[in-house]
């Protein structure tokens, strides 16, 4: 394998192509309520198979016509089939399985209800006076911004457009890779160097406003303007997402078996290699192929088993290497070493929160240290700390 | 089909980062010991024999004594990561080619046991291993760690040790091309300037050596050099006397640059070299020893945690 490349371009990805029909498909399950469908129940395109408690993340949807045939904490399955009858509804042909919403003249509060409604997640759509739209590439090898920019320009200001009644901005931003043409209307488009990690949100704020803070603005990726306007276009629920696999965009229904994505893009991997969901540098490695995409997976990767070290339990020889690399200025070496021997106060000292988990610490560690993981455990504890104080504090008031 | 129904394929579970730079412990040892190579035959060339005896021994000494102490510490042997290989070979560098056997015995063993797996191994050593070996037998066998005192079948001279007992003139005896060649006495590795030279560059041409250290090392050398010498020009030699005399070319690209303990951060790295090169010169005028070069580096390190301090803003930290 030759030495990856860093570029956030990745060229000619070809048109967005439509991903594969599964036989089964698996919904993934992100806290959403279990009790909304029952087994054997029959299902169609756009009907509610999950809802969130939560406000501010999307209900869950099936995308295909079947019928549900196992629900666990983690996933509803579906198994596609012969559309059935919806009781209630005379199968009129070519008329559509769910009655389409429209979103036009609603109130801001009825528009986040109605978003939550068709699956799409509100939280990320917060009021600001400044919206920035990344248009970057989230990773290396990851096309998919890019793809998006240039093929689906109408679906995504649709989508602007309903963001910008949920933001409420003054100023509206584009941030598109440096010698890029990509504009969408109502946005000003400002150049940013297209090298990861300058694909990452605080980065591109600190890029186009001058600030290190997240203060005062909200950053929307053009996948999620894309979901948001796919669902301003046909007030149908939203089940599917763009994601790059193997040089190729594709639109994927949400849930479809990672193998069969694989499969339609004709990658094999074999086993020890490592399947991700997402890019190189931050996606989730898979332990099994039937998992099923989720909402907001923007890319499938396979990383072959010899193309790199693998990882060790070696102590830190403290090369610094980490630290030369580090966007958030903080010393990985350090704060992992911390949080290996549980001082979980001193990875506190070192900033620990300031990391924006970019992973190049982990791609540049000589001693092949899992940083990373060191650095989100370490999160995760002081966060766990955190809240068990508040409770405490809650309790003896 | 029906073999994936018995055994479902197993895929590699890890967090991110997927990727690699693909530069790892033993890579980068391995490419340290190649790129002391060329000096390492220099100083056979110069010293014959006698020098390839002391070089092997020192490393045949270090890897035997790092599995011993592995075993004692019940650990996993980490002698296939070269480490000890390399810290025998520098503590080499640092003594004359006709030191006694068991004087490079005893550095070698004392380099690794207790300038390294006492503090747990590679990582957790305060001193870089090597100076550490070197100065205790240095300081407790003088004569026998001496280049002046067991090289006397040479034609070579020292010229730090002309400066310090005979003055300005006798230094003057070596030319700068003769002490670049490593035509001049000292360290058996440690004089071999140009080849170490090329060694350094070539680990940051590589991207194996961030050039931080170094060469604030060798700019703290020259400074303080060319302060001296200008403050008193009938007595102190021109900065680059200092540059290519002792071992500042080896501190400077091999020893002050020990991972564990010299610091992370650019300003830290810059702070220590400088620190280090401006010491080597301050013990050569002022000190009892003709090279102060490893002290000064030992004197560094002991204020890494201090200069680790020296770090930049977190991101969005006011
Ligand atoms: S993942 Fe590592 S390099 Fe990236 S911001 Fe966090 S600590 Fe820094
Ligand atoms: S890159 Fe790895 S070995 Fe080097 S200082 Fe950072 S954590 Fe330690």
């Amino acid at each position: 394998m030759t030495k990856p490349t860093f570029s956030l371009l990745t060229g000619d990805s070809g048109p967005v192509q439509a991903g594969p029909e599964s036989g089964v498909v698996r919904i993934p399950l992100r806290g959403h309520s279990t009790k909304t469908i029952k087994k054997k129940e029959a299902v169609n395109p756009g009907t509610l198979v999950a809802g969130h408690p939560g406000p501010s993340v999307g209900d869950a949807h099936s995308p295909v016509r079947g019928v549900v045939t196992d629900i666990n904490d983690f996933e509803i399955v579906i198994t596609a089939g012969t559309p059935r009858p919806t009781p209630g509804r005379p199968a009129e042909p070519g008329a559509p399985d769910v009655e389409p919403v429209s979103l036009d003249g609603l109130s801001r509060d009825d528009l986040k209800k109605a978003l939550k409604g068709l699956g799409v997640s509100p939280s990320a759509f917060l009021k600001a006076p400044t919206l920035i739209v990344n248009g970057l590439n989230p990773e290396p090898g990851t096309g998919v911004a890019e793809v998006l920019l240039a093929q689906c320009k109408a679906t995504l200001e649709k989508g602007l457009s309903v963001a910008q009644r949920l933001v409420e901005p003054a100023t509206v931003l584009l941030a598109v890779p440096a010698g890029s043409s990509a504009t969408l209307a109502a946005c000003t488009a400002k150049p940013v160097a297209p090298v990861y990690p300058n694909s990452l949100d605080p980065l591109v704020v600190k890029a186009l406003t001058g600030k290190e803070s997240m203060g005062g603005v909200t950053v929307v990726s053009v996948m999620d303007l894309y979901g948001l306007g796919r669902v301003a276009e046909t007030g149908l629920p939203l089940t599917e997402t763009v994601l790059t696999v193997g040089g190729k965009a594709l639109v994927v229904k949400v849930g479809t078996p990672l193998a069969d994505v694989l499969e339609l893009a004709g990658i094999a991997p074999a086993p020890g290699d490592r399947v991700v969901a997402g890019g190189p540098l931050r996606g989730q490695a898979v332990a099994a192929l039937d998992r099923g995409v989720a909402k907001g997976d923007y890319a499938l990767t396979v990383v072959p088993e010899a193309a790199f070290p693998p990882v060790t339990d070696k102590a830190c020889i403290n090369c610094g290497e980490c630290a030369l690399v580090c966007p958030s200025r903080i010393l990985p070496g350090f704060v992992s070493r911390f949080v290996e021997f549980k001082m979980f106060d001193k990875a506190k000292d070192y900033h620990i929160e300031a990391c924006m988990e970019c992973g190049l610490c982990g791609y540049v560690c000589t001693a092949r240290r899992p940083l990373l993981q060191f650095i989100r455990l370490g999160k995760q504890t002081l966060e766990l700390q955190a809240s068990a104080l508040t409770a405490c504090r809650l309790q003896g008031e | 089909m029906a073999k994936e129904a018995t055994a479902p394929t197993l895929y590699t579970v890890a967090a991110p980062p997927h990727w690699h730079c693909g530069r790892t412990v033993t890579g980068v040892m391995q490419q340290y010991i190649l790129a002391l190579v060329p000096a390492a035959v220099m100083a056979v060339v110069y010293y014959g024999l006698p020098a390839l005896r002391v070089m092997a021994l020192s490393c045949a000494t270090a890897v035997a004594v790092e599995a011993l102490c592995c075993r004692v510490m019940d650990r996993e042997s980490s002698v296939d990561d070269f480490h000890a290989v390399l810290v025998g070979l520098l503590l080499a560098f640092l003594l004359p080619a006709m030191a006694p056997w068991w004087l490079v015995v005893m550095g070698s063993a004392l380099a690794i046991i207790i300038g390294k797996m006492f503090f747990g191994g590679l990582g957790g050593n305060p001193l870089c291993p090597a100076v550490v070996g070197w100065a205790i037998v240095a300081l407790s066998w003088k004569t026998q760690a001496d280049p002046d005192a067991m090289v006397l079948s040479t034609m070579l001279v020292n010229p730090l040790t002309q400066l310090k007992y005979l003055g300005l003139e006798a230094a003057g005896q070596v030319s700068l091309t003769d002490m670049l060649l490593g035509r001049q006495l000292g360290g058996l590795g440690a004089t071999q300037v140009l080849a170490l030279f090329a060694g350094g560059f070539y680990l940051i041409s590589r991207g194996l050596l961030r050039c931080y250290v170094p060469l604030a090392f060798l700019a703290g050398v020259l400074l303080a050099g060319l302060a001296f010498s200008l403050a008193d020009p009938g007595a102190q030699p021109g900065p680059l006397f200092h540059l290519f005399t002792g071992s500042v070319v080896l501190a400077a690209f091999f020893l002050a640059t020990d991972p564990s303990s010299s610091p992370v951060t650019r300003p830290g790295m810059v702070a220590f070299g400088l620190t280090a090169g401006v010491m080597t010169v301050l013990i050569r005028v002022y000190g009892i020893y003709p090279d102060g070069t490893p002290f000064a580096v030992l004197f560094a390190a002991l204020f890494t945690p201090v200069f680790d301090l020296l770090r930049p803003k977190p991101f969005g930290a006011r």
